[in-house]
């Protein structure tokens, strides 16, 4: 099944990174539901732009430095 | 499973389980009379009695399974009802636009609000069942 979203992000590498922090820890801080995380990890689910300046925020990185999108083949 | 994840599956057991007896008790007194002398009234408002009390008792589970989860939502969950009600409103259109013309054609009242509570049934089932998939395929 192709994925919803196209975006592409590093969060699982960065929460094992930042002394493998939790998917909840993370939603907590960012304020929305850790299977919302999950979501996003798993390519289900595209953030809003605010969500996603905070996760980047959270990890203390640039929004690009999380999140990718493909170059147009 | 998400809190709203969750509460959806509530939802849609409560409105199968209420309008699947509904249906039922509609069918055995259609097959014994003729529909314009069908009492179906009070069965239409003694159902939503069910219906709440379901989705009363399953709410009330789910919360006390994982009270820190109770009620929570985000914007995935915002965004997911939104596209389930966007299905949903136009069931209900539908339904409204069939009660209409069933009226102009002066259908019996028993047709008319069956056509009316199908469209409003149906997008309800269709709205929740579209919010399952999307919990579950991604939005």
């Amino acid at each position: 099944m192709t994925k919803p979203t196209k975006v592409t992000n590093s969060i699982r590498q960065l929460r094992s990174d930042h002394g493998d922090m939790t998917q909840a820890e993370l939603a907590d801080r960012v304020g929305v539901t850790r299977q919302t995380i999950n979501a996003i990890e798993q390519g289900k689910y595209s953030p809003s732009l605010e969500v996603a300046f905070l996760i980047s925020k959270v990890f203390g990185l640039r929004l690009e430095e999380v999140f990718d999108y493909p170059p147009e083949l | 499973m998400s809190f709203q994840a969750k509460s959806t599956v509530v939802i849609l057991t409560a409105l199968v389980v209420a309008y699947g007896w509904y249906g039922i008790q509609i069918l055995r007194l259609v097959g014994d009379s003729p529909v314009e002398t069908v009492n179906y009234q009070p069965l239409m408002l003694i159902v939503v009695v069910p219906l709440v009390a379901i989705a009363t008792i399953g709410h009330i589970v789910i919360s006390a399974a994982n009270p820190s989860e109770a009620d929570s939502s985000d914007e995935r969950d915002r965004e997911i009802a939104r596209r389930g009600a966007v299905i949903g409103g136009w069931i209900v259109s539908i339904g409204a636009i069939s009660a209409l013309f069933a009226a102009m054609a002066e259908v019996s009242h028993f047709w008319i609000a069956h056509l009316l509570l199908a469209g409003l049934v149906l997008a309800e089932l269709i709205d929740w069942s579209w919010r399952l998939v999307l919990y579950r395929r991604g939005v």
